[in-house]
């Protein structure tokens, strides 16, 4: 029997494809809208927990298709409640299979996973929210102060290492650890004031 | 250690992992905790997040590095500044230097004059009056200090009078009216008339 596969792109569709005869194997397996309403609610942060596990665009989406299998195969096992961290679990272990089976492991240890957004930088359209959230980012980044601004430059934009960093500004390793961590703590409370 | 302070320790732990600045034991172990713990997810989807929502915003930082060129165009006036004074000041200091080293080597003009003076005071002829001629030792013409008669007529050595005769023979000699006044002014000194007949 095929397994069931779901499109999971962009278009936020969920689209089986596959042998249909394989959800009649399991009458109390979740029903498509159940699946639907699920990938809806939880697929946005379900792809950047899988994209920071996996740090590959390619090995997350196949780690997402895997746990939302899963979910419709046995996502009637989990409660209701419990259904995200459930949905969660199982794409981490699908995300940590996949990682293994496509060997990305000594790959993507040297990528930066905020470097796998490219293509959605590129041809994503932008609402007016993320507009708005960009407008924020951009204030919150300018508000930090300059010293902390050159590590996060640095280290996300340039993809430079703790390590390159320090040698690059000629500060201890600890400094530059101190000010990526406070920027990233300034960062949080302004963005999540801006948080749709 | 509060819940605030785990989230931010989590919130890095979880940074750390998606930048692959982890070695392979702490990834592991946080691995490990991603396996059991809904909140270590959640925490690792929102830093990947608001990271690429970082990464997508172009970082433009002209305040920095246009602080720091002004500041280093400052800086490089400053010194431009300090060291255009400095020659300045060696300039001045070395010319007063030179100024005064002339000044003991060549004395003004006031000075030299006042040497020169001194010099010729030195070698100018002393205009005797008679009674300084009179002190004068080589001199015989001591007659009007010398206690004797003031008629006495004075030795004059032959050489004087022969000087004195050479000249009254070649200039015009004293007239009587002359040598009366004369004698008047210096009655005590010489017996004019002898000098002229000798």
């Amino acid at each position: 029997v095929a397994e069931p596969e779901f499109d999971s792109g962009g278009s936020g569709e969920i689209r089986r494809t596959g042998n249909p005869a394989a959800s009649e194997l399991a009458p109390n397996r979740l029903n498509p809208d159940e699946v639907r309403r699920l990938y809806e609610a939880h697929s946005e942060e379900l792809r950047r927990f899988l994209l920071g596990v996996c740090r590959d665009p390619q090995a997350a989406a196949d780690a997402m298709q895997a746990a939302l299998v899963k979910a419709i195969e046995q996502g009637h096992t989990a409660r209701d409640e419990s259904r995200k961290a459930w949905l969660f679990r199982v794409a981490f272990h699908e995300a940590l299979a996949t990682r293994r089976r496509e060997a990305t492991t000594e790959r993507v240890l040297q990528t930066a996973v905020w470097h796998v957004g490219t293509e959605e930088r590129e041809t994503g359209a932008e609402s007016a929210t993320r507009r708005e959230q960009a407008a924020a980012v951009r204030a919150a980044v300018a508000g930090l102060p300059a010293d902390l601004q050159a590590v996060v430059r640095l280290r996300i934009h340039e993809n430079l290492t703790f390590a390159e960093i320090s040698a690059r500004l000629a500060i201890p390793l600890g400094t530059a650890l101190t000010r990526m961590r406070s920027a990233l703590a300034r960062l949080k409370t302004v963005l999540e004031r801006h948080k749709p | 250690m509060n819940e605030s302070h785990d989230k931010l320790d989590l919130d890095w732990l979880a940074f750390c992992y998606a930048a692959g600045e982890l070695d392979a034991e702490q990834a592991a172990a946080f691995e490990s905790r991603l396996a059991e713990n809904q909140d270590a997810r959640e925490r690792l989807a929102a830093i990947v997040g608001m990271t690429q929502q970082v990464a997508r915003v172009p970082l433009v930082m002209p305040a920095q590095p246009v602080r720091s060129q002004t500041r280093q165009v400052y800086v490089r006036m400053a010194w431009l500044a300090t060291g255009a004074a400095a020659l300045l000041a060696a300039i001045w200091l070395g010319r007063n230097l030179a100024d005064s080293h002339n000044d003991f080597a060549s004395p003004g003009a006031g000075e030299v004059a006042l040497a020169d003076a001194w010099a010729e005071s030195l070698v100018e002829p002393t205009v005797l009056t008679a009674n300084e001629a009179s002190v004068e030792p080589d001199l015989p013409l001591t007659a009007a200090t010398s206690e004797g008669d003031e008629n006495e007529v004075v030795d004059v050595p032959d050489w004087m009078l022969a000087a004195l005769g050479g000249e009254s023979s070649e200039s015009s000699s004293l007239s009587d009216e002359e040598a009366d006044e004369f004698e008047e002014m210096f009655p005590e000194t010489l017996d004019w008339n002898a000098l002229q007949d000798g």
